[in-house]
C-alpha cells in the first residue's frame, strides 16, 4: 500500500529528498492500481509541476499554502476542531491509534498531519487503510476543495485519495474570498462555529456502529455525512 | 420435591425491561464511554502563564496529555493573603483560557523561514565562499539587496535549517559590527517581566558583541513622564489587592473589568464595603457602570477636569486650613515649602527655578553640591534653612560630611529641627503680580477653547532675600501653586476666582466648556475625593488609564491627577495613590536580572537607547514634521533662543548627554580606538577632542547617511510593526523599503522649513535595515516583514520567570512539553547564534576595543549635569565634560570569539565591581558562590572557565532569583544595609524576618512565591500592608529621588519652563495637520467626517495576541472594527457593519464600522492591534491591504522629555524620555465603495485608481 505513503510524500515540503523521489513516487502510483486510473493524470500534472518548477518556487508556494492559514492546513483536526478544547484530546486518541497498531510516533510533527496519517494507512491492510482514508473523507473534501479554490495542484492528490474510496473532488481552480461572496457564506460560517448542545451517548464516528476511536468529526453533528460533498 | 433448588437464591434472571417498562436494559457496546471517561485524564498538571504584554500574571494549570497539552485551567493555590482581604484568585481571563490553541494552530510558526531572494542567493555565494564573504557580497550588492528588501510584507518564504540562519544572522552581524560598528546592530524586546529570562537572551548576546537594546516603555507612550518628574522613579504603583483597602476610588480612564480582568475582583469586593467609586470616561467603557457616578469628559480635555478638581481641594481643604492632616504632609513630603526664585522677564514677573545653597553668599554652609541643594524657610524661626533630602545630599556624601543626610526627617542639614513653611504670606516682603502661561486660549477645529489671555497675572507673596546675583525675590511653591490653580486667598489682582461660577480659570465653571462636565458633578466629586482623604489620612486612590497618557500633552493630564493625589496625602499611603498599570513593567527580581540581561558580568557599561527618538529619526517621520517648536513654547519663552525644528532638540539632547544615541557616531567606534591607539591617546581623549573640532561627527545629525543606518534588527517578544509602530507606514517606506501607504509629501517636496542641526537629504532613504530578524511563536505582522523568521517556543514550551506590577508573586512559565515542530525557546535561540558567532568570528574581530556613549544617567553621580542653566558647547556657551556638559565615554574591550563562552558563564565584574541598582551598591561575592555550587562551573580553560554556568534557561533563572534582592532576603539586607548609610536611617527591619529566604526556580515552580521588601521599590511586602508604592518615603524616610527629595509639584528646569510646564495646567490636543490636505480630495461618493482617532485596549485581544484567536474573534466581529457613535454615524451614511475607512496623511485602514451610542460623538476607536494579516480588504486609498491602527498615525517628539543631566530628569533605559505620542489625531471617515480583497492576482496594487492620488 505503498501509494498511501507516495501521495502522503508529495505533500511533504518540496525539499530535495523529495523532488529527488518523484520517479519512485510516480512509479508506485502508477503501478500499485491503488489510485484508480481516472486520478492519476491530475497526480502526475502535479509530480510534473513539481519536476519543471523551479525548486524555489515550490519551495515557496508550499510555505505559502501549508505553513500559514487555516483553509489549507495539513494538520486534520484543523479542519475538524480548530480552537476547540477536543483537539488535544483528539491528537491523543490518534497518538494512540498508532501505537495500537505497534508504531510509535516519533517526529516533530503532530500526529494529525496528513502526511503522517496517510505513512500509517500505508502500512495497514487494504480495507483497514480503506476505512481509514473514508474516516478523514469530509476533511479530504475541504481541504481539496480549499486547494482548488487557490489553483493549487495539490488538489488532485487530495482528488487521488479521495478516489481510492471511489469520491472525486470537482477540481475547478476559482479565486473568490469567502467573506466576499454570497450571503450562504455567513450562515456557513455560523454553522461552523456555532456550538453544538452537549448529547451523551452515540459515538462521533462516522461510520455508526463502531466505537469511537479518534475524533475526526466534530461532536454535535452526528449529522456530518460520510461520505459525498460537504454543502 | 420441594422447589427450594429451583429457586435462585443469589441471582435473578436479566429482565428485558424495568420500572413498569420505563427502563430498558440494554446490552451494547460501552467503549464509547471511555471517550468521557479519559476526557479529563491527564499525565501532569504543570505551573505556566502567559508572557503577553498584560499585567495578569496569572498562573495556570497546563493539563498535559501524551506529551500533548490538552487545556488549561485556572491556579488556585496562590498564598492566601490575610483575614478581611479577598484572595488573589482565581486569577485569568478568556484571552489566556483560549491560549493552548496557539500551540498548534495553524497560524504557529513551525520551521525557521527565510525570504527566498535571500536564502536563494545566500546559497549560491555560500556554495563559493566562507559566510562573512558572502554576506559581504550579498549586501554590498544593491540589486541583490533590493530583492528582498522590497519584497518585505509581500510573502515568499521558503524553510532554512537553523545551521543557515544561525550562520547567516551571525555573518551580517559580524560584518555590521566590522565595517559599521556594533550599535548598528540593534534589538526590540518589550517588558522583561513577562519573561525575563527570555528577554535577556537576546539582550545579553546583544550587550556582549555590543549592540544596542531599545527601549519599549516610552515608544508605547505608556511611560508617563510625570512619574519621574514628580517622584524620580518610573511606575511604582500599589498592588491591585491594596484597592480593597481603598473608601474612594476614581477609575479615571481605566477600564478594570476589561483590561484589569483578574484583578477587577477587588474593585468590585471593596464596593462591598462601602468604598465609593467614581468612573470617569468619554465613552460609557465597560468600567463606567461599576461608577456611583460617571462623568463623561470630553477625550483629551481631562487636564482641564483635574485643574479644576485641584482647585476645589485647595479652596476647601487647604486654603481654608480645615485639614491639617494635609497641610502636614504637604510640609513633609511635598516641594510646597520649597523657595523658588521670582525673576523680571520683560515686563514680567515670572517664576524661575528653585532657589539653591549656592544663591546665597555663604552657600548656606555647604561645600558639598550647594548647587543642588534647595531652600526653605523654618516657621518656627522665620530662618533661611536648607533641608536634608535634597539631591545634592544624596551624592559626594563623605563622613562627617553629607553622610547620612540623605532623608527626610524633619531636619536641616546642620541638624536642627525644621518646621518647614509652607505659606510667605504673613511674613512676606511684598506682593508680585506673576505671570503664568495659559494655553486653554489656543484654537483647535476640534476641541473648545476659552479666551483668557496668553499670561494670567496672579498675585503672589514674595520675601526679598541677598543672594550671589544681588538681591533676589523668592516664593515658596505653596503660595504659586495657589495663584496657578486661580485661588483668591483676598491678596487682590486679577485672575482669581471668589466662587466657582467664575470664568477664571481652573475653576469648575471654566472646565464646563470644554470638557462637558458639569461644574456641580466636579464640584461633588472633588470635594467627596478630598474628605474621604482627610477622613481616612489618605485613602482615596486613582486608578488611572495609560490612554491618558498618549496625548502629546499627557504630562498634564497626569500632573493634574498626581496634584490631587498630593494635595490630599494619599501617596504613600495604603489604599491611596495613583495606580497607573500598563504592560507588566514591573520587573521585581530588577537587580537581579540586569547583570544577566545585559551582561554586566562582562562588560560595562551597555548600550541602551530610547526608542522613541530612534523611530522618529529612522523612520524619517521627522521629515514629515508639520509641528513647528513654536507653537508648542510658552509665550514667556524667547523664540529665538528655542529655534529649530523638534529634531534639532533631540539631536541637542544627545549632544549635551541628556538622551543616547544609537548609532553613535559616524564612525565606527572600534576604528575610533584603533585611531586613537595608532596616535597613541586615549580613546576617551582622542574622541572628546575629535568631537569637538568636528573630525568625528555624531550620528544624530544626519540620520539618512547611510554611515548612520541601523543596519540589523532583532524583534523578539514583540510585534512591533503590527502593534506597537507609531507611523507604521513611514516604518515601511524608509526603515524596511517596502511597499507602504503614506499619502503625505515630505518637507523637502513640500517647501516646509527644514532643521536646523540636522543634514537634509533631497531623497530620503528607502529600506535601511540590512537584516530584519524576528524570533515568534505566531505569524504576526513584523514576522510578515521580516527576512528571516524564527520559530520560538510558546509559554507552555519554555522555563522562564514573570512578575507585575498587579499582585506581589513572582511564578514560572515551565515547560509543559517541548518545543512543537522546529521551534526553540529564545534562550536556546540566542545561544545558538552566539555559538555560531563565535565560531565566524576568528580572522574577522578578535579582541577589539569599543568607545561606547553613554548618558548622565539618572540615580548616578552624573544624574547632577547642569545645575542652573543650559549651556550647549556646540554653540560655545561652555565647556566639553564628558558626563556633565557632554555624554560619557568608556571604552570596552570585547573579545569576540568568546562571546558564547561569556554569554553562558556569569563573569568576574560581579565579585569585581558588584551588584546594585538605582543608587545604590552591595558585595555580592557570596552570591556569586552559591551560584557555582548550585548551576556547576564551566569545565575547560577558556574564557568562561571556571565561572558559574549559564547553559539552560533554568540555570538563568537562577542567576536572577540568587542575585536579586527581592527573592534572596540576604540580599535584601545587604540592599537596605547600604540604604541605610546613605538616609543614615536603619531599614534593614524591613527584611531582616525573611533574611534566611532563598527562592529558587523549584520553589516558584511548586507555588508562586511573595518576593522579599526591598530598596529597589518605594513599598513593602507585609503581612500588614498591601505593596503600595512611595510607603518607604513616608514611612522610612527615605527622599524620591528628585532634585527636592520630595514630591515635585513645581519642575524648574530651564526647558520645562520655556515649554511652559512648571506648573501644571491644562493644554489643548495639538493640530497634528494630516486631514486637511486630503479633505474632499479623493472622492468615492460617499461623505466624510473628521473624528479624533482612540485606540484603547480590546476585551478579545492583548495587544494583538489573539486578535488572530478565532475563539477571541467570534466573541467580536472577526476582523477590524472600529466604532463610531450613532450621530456621526448618521451623517455620513454610515450602518453598522459596513465597511469603512479611515484615512489621513500618514496613511489608511480598512474595517468595519460598529455603531453606538456608547461612543462619544467626534472620535472614533479602533481597538489597540487588530492584525492586518486577518480579514482585511484593500484601502480604496493607499490600494495596499487595508492597514493596521497605526497606519494613520505619526509619532511626534516632546522636547520636554529630552532633559537629561538634571536629578529626576535624567535618563534612563525606560524609565525617562521621548514618548511615542498618538492620541491627538484626526483621520477622514466615510463609507467603502469597494471591497476588494486583494486575492487576485497577488499584485498588491489593484485598488481604485480613481480614488488613490
Amino acid at each position: 500500500m505503498k501509494s498511501y505513503q507516495a501521495l502522503g510524500a508529495l505533500l511533504l515540503y518540496p525539499g530535495a529528498d523529495v523532488l529527488a523521489a518523484l520517479d519512485d513516487i510516480r512509479f508506485v502510483l502508477e503501478h500499485e492500481n491503488v489510485v484508480p486510473r481516472s486520478a492519476l493524470p491530475g497526480v502526475r500534472d502535479c509530480i510534473a509541476g513539481l519536476a519543471a518548477a523551479d525548486s524555489w518556487a515550490a519551495c515557496e508556494a508550499y510555505v505559502a499554502t501549508f505553513d500559514r492559514g487555516r483553509a489549507t492546513a495539513l494538520n486534520l483536526f484543523e479542519h475538524v476542531h480548530g480552537e476547540s478544547r477536543d483537539r488535544g484530546q483528539a491528537l491523543v486518541d490518534l497518538g494512540a491509534m498508532y501505537a495500537d497498531a505497534g508504531l510509535n510516533f516519533d517526529a516533530r510533527e503532530l500526529p494529525d498531519y496528513l502526511p503522517a496519517y496517510l505513512e500509517f494507512v500505508a502500512t495497514q491492510p487494504a480495507d483497514v487503510a480503506h476505512d481509514l482514508i473514508a474516516e478523514i473523507g469530509h476533511i479530504l473534501h475541504k481541504l481539496g476543495e480549499a486547494l482548488a479554490e487557490r489553483g493549487s495542484p495539490y488538489a488532485y492528490v487530495i482528488d487521488a485519495l479521495l478516489a481510492t474510496i471511489g469520491e472525486r473532488l470537482d477540481v475547478k481552480p476559482a479565486s473568490t474570498h469567502p467573506a466576499s461572496t454570497g450571503a450562504g457564506v455567513f450562515e456557513e460560517v455560523d454553522a461552523e462555529w456555532l456550538d453544538p448542545p452537549v448529547t451523551f451517548g452515540g459515538c462521533a464516528s462516522s461510520t455508526p456502529g463502531a466505537a469511537q476511536r479518534v475524533d475526526f468529526v466534530r461532536r454535535g453533528r452526528p449529522e456530518q455525512p460520510a461520505s459525498g460533498n460537504t454543502p | 420435591m420441594s422447589k427450594f433448588l429451583d429457586r435462585l437464591r443469589f441471582f435473578t434472571h436479566e429482565r428485558e425491561s424495568f420500572a413498569k417498562g420505563h427502563g430498558v436494559v440494554s446490552r451494547e457496546d460501552r467503549t464509547w464511554e471511555d471517550g468521557y471517561r479519559t476526557r479529563w485524564q491527564h499525565d501532569k498538571i504543570v505551573r505556566s502563564t502567559h508572557g503577553t504584554n498584560c499585567t495578569g500574571s496569572c498562573s495556570w494549570k497546563i493539563y498535559v496529555k501524551g506529551g500533548i497539552v490538552t487545556w488549561e485551567t485556572q491556579q488556585t493555590d496562590y498564598p492566601r493573603t490575610r483575614p478581611d482581604l479577598p484572595n488573589h484568585e482565581p486569577r485569568g481571563c478568556a484571552r489566556g483560557a483560549s491560549y493552548s490553541w496557539y500551540l498548534y494552530s495553524a497560524n504557529r510558526l513551525k520551521y525557521p523561514l527565510m525570504r527566498t531572494a535571500l536564502l536563494r542567493r545566500w546559497r549560491e555565494l555560500r556554495a563559493e565562499m566562507d559566510p562573512i564573504a558572502a554576506w559581504t557580497r550579498l549586501v554590498e550588492d544593491p540589486e541583490a539587496r533590493r530583492a528582498y528588501t522590497a519584497a518585505r510584507g509581500l510573502g515568499g518564504f521558503v524553510r532554512a535549517s537553523w545551521e543557515e540562519t544561525n550562520e547567516l544572522i551571525a555573518a551580517a552581524n559580524l560584518y555590521t559590527i566590522k565595517r559599521y560598528g556594533p550599535d548598528r546592530v540593534l534589538g526590540f524586546s518589550p517588558i522583561p517581566a513577562m519573561s525575563m529570562v527570555s528577554y535577556a537572551a537576546g539582550s545579553r548576546y546583544l550587550s556582549l558583541i555590543g549592540g544596542v537594546c531599545m527601549s519599549f516603555y516610552d515608544w508605547y507612550c505608556d511611560l508617563p513622564p510625570a512619574s519621574p518628574m514628580i517622584w524620580g522613579e518610573q511606575t511604582d504603583v500599589p498592588e491591585s489587592a491594596d484597592w480593597y483597602n481603598s473608601t474612594f476610588i476614581m477609575m479615571w480612564g481605566s477600564n478594570v473589568p476589561q483590561t484589569r480582568t483578574p484583578d477587577a475582583h477587588f474593585m468590585t469586593e471593596v464596593r462591598y464595603k462601602g468604598a465609593k467609586i467614581v468612573s470617569i470616561f468619554p465613552d460609557y467603557a465597560e468600567g463606567a457602570k461599576f461608577g456611583d457616578i460617571w462623568l463623561s469628559p470630553k477625550q483629551g480635555t481631562d487636564a482641564a477636569l483635574a485643574m479644576a478638581m485641584g482647585h476645589v481641594i485647595l479652596k476647601e481643604f487647604h486654603l481654608s486650613g480645615s485639614s491639617t492632616y494635609f497641610r502636614d504632609y504637604v510640609r513633609r513630603y511635598s516641594d510646597m515649602p520649597m523657595l523658588v526664585r521670582v525673576v523680571r522677564q520683560g515686563e514680567h514677573w515670572i517664576p524661575e527655578r528653585f532657589l539653591r545653597a549656592s544663591d546665597l553668599i555663604d552657600r548656606a554652609g555647604q561645600d558639598n553640591n550647594p548647587d543642588w541643594k534647595t531652600l526653605c524657610f523654618d516657621e518656627t524661626d522665620g530662618s533661611l534653612r536648607v533641608p536634608t533630602g535634597s539631591i545634592g545630599f544624596r551624592w559626594g556624601q563623605t563622613e562627617g560630611g553629607d553622610q547620612g543626610k540623605w532623608n527626610l526627617d524633619e531636619r536641616d542639614a546642620s541638624g536642627r529641627p525644621l518646621n518647614a513653611q509652607l505659606s510667605l504670606a504673613g511674613s512676606h516682603d511684598e506682593f508680585k503680580d506673576i505671570a503664568f502661561p495659559y494655553f486653554g486660549n489656543r484654537q483647535n477645529a476640534h476641541f473648545t477653547h476659552t479666551d483668557h489671555p496668553d499670561l494670567l497675572l496672579r498675585r503672589v507673596p514674595v520675601k526679598r532675600i541677598e543672594s550671589t546675583s544681588g538681591d533676589c525675590f523668592i516664593a515658596t511653591v505653596y503660595d504659586l501653586v495657589m495663584a496657578q490653580y486661580g485661588i483668591d486667598r483676598g491678596f487682590g489682582g486679577g485672575q482669581v476666582a471668589a466662587s466657582y461660577d467664575d470664568d477664571v480659570p481652573y475653576t469648575p465653571a471654566w472646565q464646563e466648556r470644554i470638557t462637558g462636565v458639569p461644574r456641580a458633578q466636579v464640584i461633588a466629586v472633588a470635594r467627596q475625593f478630598a474628605d474621604n482623604a482627610d477622613r481616612t489620612r489618605g485613602k482615596s486612590m486613582i486608578i488611572i488609564g495609560a490612554a491618558m497618557n498618549h496625548w502629546y500633552h499627557m504630562d498634564m493630564n497626569y500632573r493634574g491627577i498626581i496634584n490631587m493625589l498630593v494635595f490630599c496625602g494619599c501617596v504613600g499611603v495604603s489604599g491611596g495613590g495613583w495606580a497607573h498599570y500598563v504592560g507588566q513593567e514591573k520587573l521585581r527580581p530588577q537587580t537581579g536580572w540586569l547583570p544577566l540581561a545585559f551582561a554586566l558580568d562582562w562588560h560595562r557599561p551597555p548600550r541602551q537607547m530610547n526608542s522613541t527618538s530612534f523611530f522618529y529619526a529612522h523612520t524619517d517621520q521627522w521629515r514629515y514634521e508639520k509641528i513647528g517648536v513654536r507653537e508648542i513654547l510658552s509665550p514667556l519663552a524667547d523664540p529665538a533662543r528655542y529655534s529649530g525644528s523638534l529634531i534639532d532638540f533631540n539631536v541637542r539632547a544627545e549632544r549635551m548627554g541628556w538622551l543616547p544615541s544609537a548609532p553613535q557616531l559616524q564612525t565606527n567606534p572600534l576604528t575610533v580606538c584603533a585611531e586613537a591607539a595608532r596616535r597613541g591617546i586615549d580613546p576617551k581623549e582622542y574622541a572628546a577632542a575629535a568631537i569637538q573640532d568636528g573630525s568625528l561627527k555624531l550620528s544624530c545629525n544626519d540620520p539618512d547617511d547611510p554611515a548612520n543606518w541601523p543596519r540589523n534588527l532583532f524583534v523578539w517578544r514583540s510585534n512591533l510593526l503590527g502593534s506597537s509602530g507609531k507611523g507604521h507606514e513611514y516604518f515601511l517606506k524608509h526603515l524596511l523599503g517596502t511597499t507602504h501607504g503614506v499619502q503625505g509629501k515630505d518637507l523637502g517636496d513640500e517647501g516646509g522649513e527644514k532643521p536646523e542641526d540636522v543634514t537634509w537629504h533631497d531623497s530620503a532613504p528607502e529600506g535601511k535595515l540590512d537584516l530584519l530578524v524576528t524570533l515568534d511563536f505566531r505569524m504576526s505582522t513584523t514576522a510578515l516583514y521580516s527576512d528571516i523568521v524564527l520559530p520560538t517556543a510558546t509559554w507552555y514550551e519554555k522555563n522562564d520567570l514573570n512578575t507585575s506590577d498587579m499582585h506581589p508573586f513572582i511564578h514560572p512559565l515551565s515547560k509543559a512539553v517541548d518545543p512543537a515542530w522546529e521551534s526553540r525557546s529564545d534562550w536556546d535561540i540566542y545561544k545558538g547564534i552566539a555559538k555560531k558567532f563565535s565560531e565566524l568570528a576568528p580572522g574577522y574581530l578578535g579582541v577589539e576595543r569599543d568607545l561606547v556613549l553613554q548618558p548622565l544617567l539618572h540615580d548616578t553621580p552624573s544624574e547632577l549635569g547642569q545645575a542652573l542653566d543650559v549651556a550647549d558647547w556646540k554653540r560655545g556657551e561652555c565647556a566639553f565634560v564628558p558626563g556633565k556638559t557632554a555624554p560619557n565615554f568608556a571604552v570596552v574591550e570585547r573579545d569576540y570569539p568568546a562571546t558564547y563562552a561569556k554569554f553562558t558563564a556569569l563573569g568576574p565584574l560581579m565579585e569585581r565591581i558588584g551588584n546594585g541598582g538605582k543608587g545604590i551598591a552591595w558585595n555580592t561575592e557570596k552570591e556569586v558562590h552559591a551560584l557555582a555550587e548550585l548551576n556547576l562551573t564551566q569545565p575547560g580553560n577558556g574564557p568562561g572557565a571556571g565561572r558559574p554556568r549559564i547553559e539552560t534557561d533554568i540555570d538563568a533563572t537562577e542567576v536572577v532569583l540568587m542575585l536579586a534582592p527581592e527573592t534572596n532576603g540576604e540580599v535584601a539586607v545587604k540592599a537596605w544595609q547600604a540604604l541605610s548609610l546613605i538616609t543614615g536611617r536603619d531599614h534593614t527591619h524591613l527584611a531582616r524576618a525573611r533574611a534566611d529566604d532563598k527562592i529558587r526556580f523549584r520553589d516558584i515552580v511548586a507555588q508562586p512565591r511573595k518576593i522579599v521588601s526591598s530598596p529597589t521599590w518605594s513599598g513593602i511586602e507585609s503581612e500588614e500592608v498591601s505593596y503600595n508604592a512611595g510607603w518607604t518615603n513616608v514611612n522610612e524616610l527615605i527622599p524620591w529621588r528628585t532634585l527636592t527629595g520630595r514630591q515635585q509639584i513645581y519642575q524648574d528646569h530651564p526647558w520645562m519652563l520655556a515649554f511652559g510646564e512648571g506648573f501644571n495646567s491644562y493644554r489643548p490636543p495639538i493640530d497634528m495637520k494630516a486631514v486637511r490636505p486630503l479633505s474632499g480630495q479623493r472622492p468615492n461618493g460617499h461623505a466624510e467626517i473628521v473624528l479624533n482617532f482612540i485606540t484603547p485596549h480590546q476585551k478579545w485581544g492583548i495587544h494583538s495576541t489573539y486578535t488572530d484567536n478565532l475563539l477571541m474573534l467570534t466573541l467580536n466581529r472577526g476582523g477590524p472594527v472600529v466604532w463610531i457613535a450613532e450621530t456621526d454615524a448618521r451623517e455620513a451614511g454610515i450602518e453598522d457593519n459596513d465597511w469603512i475607512e479611515l484615512y489621513n496623511l500618514n496613511g489608511a485602514i480598512a474595517a468595519r464600522a460598529v455603531v453606538s451610542q456608547r461612543v462619544k460623538p467626534g472620535m472614533c476607536m479602533m481597538y489597540h492591534a487588530q492584525e492586518k494579516i486577518v480579514n482585511t480588504p484593500g484601502s480604496e486609498i493607499t490600494g495596499t491591504r487595508g492597514g493596521i491602527h497605526n497606519s494613520v498615525t505619526r509619532t511626534i517628539v516632546k522636547p520636554t522629555h529630552m532633559i537629561g543631566g538634571y536629578a529626576q530628569q535624567s535618563y534612563g533605559f525606560n524609565y525617562y524620555g521621548t514618548v511615542g505620542a498618538n492620541r491627538d489625531e484626526f483621520v477622514i471617515v466615510r463609507k467603502m465603495r469597494r471591497v476588494d480583497w486583494l486575492d487576485g492576482s497577488g499584485d498588491a496594487h489593484t485598488a481604485d485608481e480613481g480614488v488613490q492620488s
